[in-house]
């Protein structure tokens, strides 16, 4: 990927973490600094970017929220923000009913379900460059996916009986 | 054999696997009807899901690459060669010189291993000598590689690092950075934990808390980068440094230009160059660095990976604004936060007992803006970690939910906290106080659940009070259904069904959140519902109850807090308010100063803000003797 179109990605990926436009750009400003500085090291600059992003985000946020808290590793995720999903109503007018139940039940997903759900089909990650940001096993992104695809329709499921 | 719950279905559906595998699930799926309508089941939803994640709304912001990633390494002009010419010749004159003198004087080859301090090289570059140099040339050679060196790791040289490699105990108080000499320009405090935070309370223990960290990221300038602009100051509030963290002390100083800093840069590095080579000091090769590594600064991350020291990041506009007011310039509106204002506050909440995680106290009192209008206060004290082990099972959720929940003819509202339901990194400012019927249409706007009997009124992201405080404060201007139809002319956008949400009954429940669940045991839990807690028994406080509201210290309280969102509503409208001036914001926390610092310290900025805004100073505010 064109470094430009890279730094559009990892702006938007951020833009959909955090809502200060500077911290944004921040962010995305160092990560492709460390890019720059660490390109010859680094073998998969797309999932790396992601990654450091990603990184810098659940610094901010531990900072943020829970500064007095030791770090503890496997639940970095918790320092992620809510990532509960929105959408713009001008872009899916049409289909607002449907969307709306959508939205309810990804909400109700764990954070680490929607995670990987945003990486997949917001950012176009494969496996195993959504291994490599999450900085988990494959098998455990697979099944993450498939759980949380397989949780949303039964969640649909459900419903449209009900509303039978 | 796979079945339909294997996650290779998913992946063979999403087209992520490849040859070997590829082919063999494709076989399999081939021969089973079954299968092959699971993966058209997987598709669409896949589909459905990746159709609205794509439409999800994100902060859109002018995405180009920033100039200073291109920024190549700055180049010297053809008059640069020359003076590094004449530069190099200069120092080969002086080693000859030196020899020659060695010579006359038969120290031919006793070269001292070490260079003394009265030979060493005064080199604002330098990094301190090592010892493994067997003569001068290569002593020289030595710090000239150090520095490389040092610059390609990018490596930060510490205070203790210096004196190591010194060997000596003076105090150094500068960094190196990338060979850049950096000075500190800021004390350093260490936060060890909420506790010892005391807001200027004690000013003893600030002092003793001060340069007691070397690895607390220090607030740098740069020597050769001298725009007092540009520097990043420190937060300053009670005469103690209140913000250490560089993404606080970034986002409170806006004001530098990038542009500018690069600009500078490149002027810089090119006088260093000629600087080191005029002057005939130590060739460095600091000069060839591009622009932002000489601004470790410059980025918030870079020194968060120095460390990552607690700070008040989050409650920040206060002391923004304090330090605004302090210098004769008001915020600006979009700086200004009234929910960070009230919730900088400690207030006077119930001790929480053994059994319990959260205290709540409800109160309300008179709007000051609008004598017909109540002001509610929902106060949360939370103990977010019971078990003192800070895990994710244990924490409190970060988010509170308001719900106006209509049964029968009781409406009550619920304070919740659920994660899952929240936007919690959206900017919402329901905290400091919002028209809660105002909240209740918007919410509704964007989609959320409104049933018959329940209505989300305000959402609200208290993560940073909970986090500072393990307290919150929730404010709601509350507007009488009888009222607003007695009062016809009254702007409004609200239908009667919305109205009667805020309507006669206000209580509070509070609830533990749904999701508090590890994700693990969420993921073996799939299809159990998650129970529901409830933690804490209802209070019902009936509008204009004065049984409620008996409680002084409570209602006391409840004025500070107005009188905090007073002011942030002031300082929105440049001062001028129907019904109230800055005399109004004195007047209601005057009686509840109760010898705290902070208030006190509040008082002085109200008067500094009036006397900003209005030509007549408000009355100086006489502190009642037992109130000091």
């Amino acid at each position: 990927m064109h470094d430009n179109n890279l730094y559009k990605a990892v702006c938007r990926y951020v833009g959909r973490l955090l809502s200060d436009e500077e911290l944004v750009k921040d962010i995305a400003q160092e990560v492709f600094l460390r890019l720059e500085q660490n390109r010859q090291n680094i073998s998969h600059p797309r999932s790396w970017a992601y990654r450091t992003a990603r990184n810098l985000v659940i610094d901010y946020y531990r900072r943020r929220n829970h500064a007095a808290h030791p770090v503890v590793v496997g639940e970095m995720v918790q320092y992620l923000p809510a990532n509960t999903v929105t959408f713009n109503p001008a872009a899916l007018a049409e289909k607002k009913e449907s969307i709306n139940i959508m939205l309810e039940k990804l909400n109700n997903l764990s954070q680490r379900h929607r995670e990987v759900l945003k990486l997949k089909f917001q950012e176009g990650l494969k496996y195993s460059e959504i291994a490599e940001v999450m900085d988990e096993p494959i098998t455990t992104v697979s099944w993450l996916l498939h759980d949380a695809l397989n949780r949303l329709r039964k969640e649909l499921n459900v419903n449209s009986k009900n509303d039978k | 054999m796979i079945d339909k719950d294997d996650p290779k279905l998913t992946a063979f559906a999403l087209g992520e696997l490849v040859d070997e595998d590829f082919s063999a699930i494709e076989a399999e799926i081939n021969s089973s009807a079954e299968l092959l309508t699971e993966v058209e089941a997987i598709r669409k939803i896949a589909d459905e899901v990746g159709e609205i994640l794509l439409a999800e709304q994100y902060l859109d912001i002018a995405v180009d690459i920033p100039r200073k990633i291109d920024i190549p390494a700055v180049k010297p002009s053809h008059s640069g060669y020359y003076v590094t010419g004449i530069a190099i010749a200069m120092v080969c004159v002086i080693f000859v010189t030196i020899i020659i003198q060695n010579i006359n004087k038969n120290e031919i080859a006793v070269f001292r291993p070490t260079l003394t301090p009265e030979n060493k090289v005064e080199d604002n570059y330098a990094l301190p000598q090592k010892n493994s140099g067997t003569n001068k040339s290569g002593q020289l050679a030595n710090l000239i590689k150090d520095q490389e060196k040092s610059i390609e790791n990018n490596t930060i040289e510490t205070l203790d690092e210096l004196k190591i490699k010194n060997n000596q105990n003076e105090d150094i108080s500068d960094f190196l950075i990338n060979g850049v000499k950096i000075k500190r320009t800021a004390p350093i405090l260490n936060y060890k934990s909420e506790t010892n935070r005391d807001y200027g309370q004690n000013s003893n223990s600030t002092n003793q808390n001060q340069n007691t960290n070397s690895n607390v990221p220090v607030v740098i300038n740069s020597d050769n980068y001298s725009n007092d602009q540009n520097i990043v100051k420190p937060l300053e509030l009670h005469g103690q440094i209140m913000c250490q963290d560089p993404i606080c002390l970034l986002e409170s100083n806006r004001s530098y230009k990038q542009n500018e800093i690069l600009n500078n840069i490149e002027k810089n590095n090119i006088a260093l160059e000629n600087k080191s080579t005029f002057a005939g000091k130590t060739t460095s090769p600091t000069p060839n660095i591009a622009g932002p590594k000489n601004l470790p600064f410059f980025s918030p991350a870079r020194i968060s990976d120095v460390s990552d020291n607690g700070s008040i990041v989050g409650l920040s506009a206060y002391q923004v604004m304090c330090q605004s007011i302090n210098s004769g310039k008001l915020p600006s509106v979009s700086e200004i936060k009234i929910d960070e204002y009230v919730n900088n506050f400690r207030y006077n909440y119930s001790v929480i007992k053994n059994d319990q995680r959260f205290v709540i106290q409800t109160d309300m009192i008179q709007c000051p803006w609008n004598a017909k209008h109540l002001i509610a206060r929902v106060g949360v004290k939370m103990l977010a970690d019971k078990t003192g082990k800070w895990s994710y099972d244990n924490k409190a959720d970060s988010s509170a939910v308001t719900n106006a929940n209509r049964n029968d003819d009781h409406l009550k509202t619920v304070v919740r906290f659920d994660k899952s339901k929240i936007k919690s990194y959206l900017p919402i400012n329901s905290i400091g106080i919002e028209s809660v019927a105002e909240i209740n249409t918007k919410n509704f706007s964007k989609g959320n659940k409104k049933t018959e009997h329940s209505a989300i009124i305000g959402t609200c992201d208290i993560s940073s009070a909970i986090g500072l405080h393990g307290e919150v404060m929730l404010l709601y201007e509350i507007i009488p259904v009888d009222q607003e139809q007695n009062n016809a002319n009254e702007k409004s956008n609200l239908n009667q069904q919305d109205r009667l949400l805020v309507n006669d009954y206000f209580s509070v429940e509070l609830q533990e959140g749904e999701d508090l669940y590890s994700d693990k045991e969420q993921m073996t839990r799939v299809d159990a519902p998650v129970p529901f807690h409830r933690l804490q028994s209802k209070v019902n406080i009936i509008a204009g109850n004065k049984e409620n509201n008996t409680n002084e210290t409570i209602t006391g309280e409840t004025q500070f807090a107005v009188a905090v969102v007073l002011f942030g509503l002031l300082l929105q409208n440049g001062g001028v308010m129907e019904n109230c001036d800055w005399n109004t914001v004195i007047s209601l926390a005057m009686p509840n100063i109760k010898n705290n610092e902070q208030r006190k310290e509040f008082l002085k900025i109200v008067e500094k803000a009036a006397a900003m805004t209005t030509k007549s100073p408000p009355r100086k505010p006489e502190l009642q003797k037992n109130n000091l």
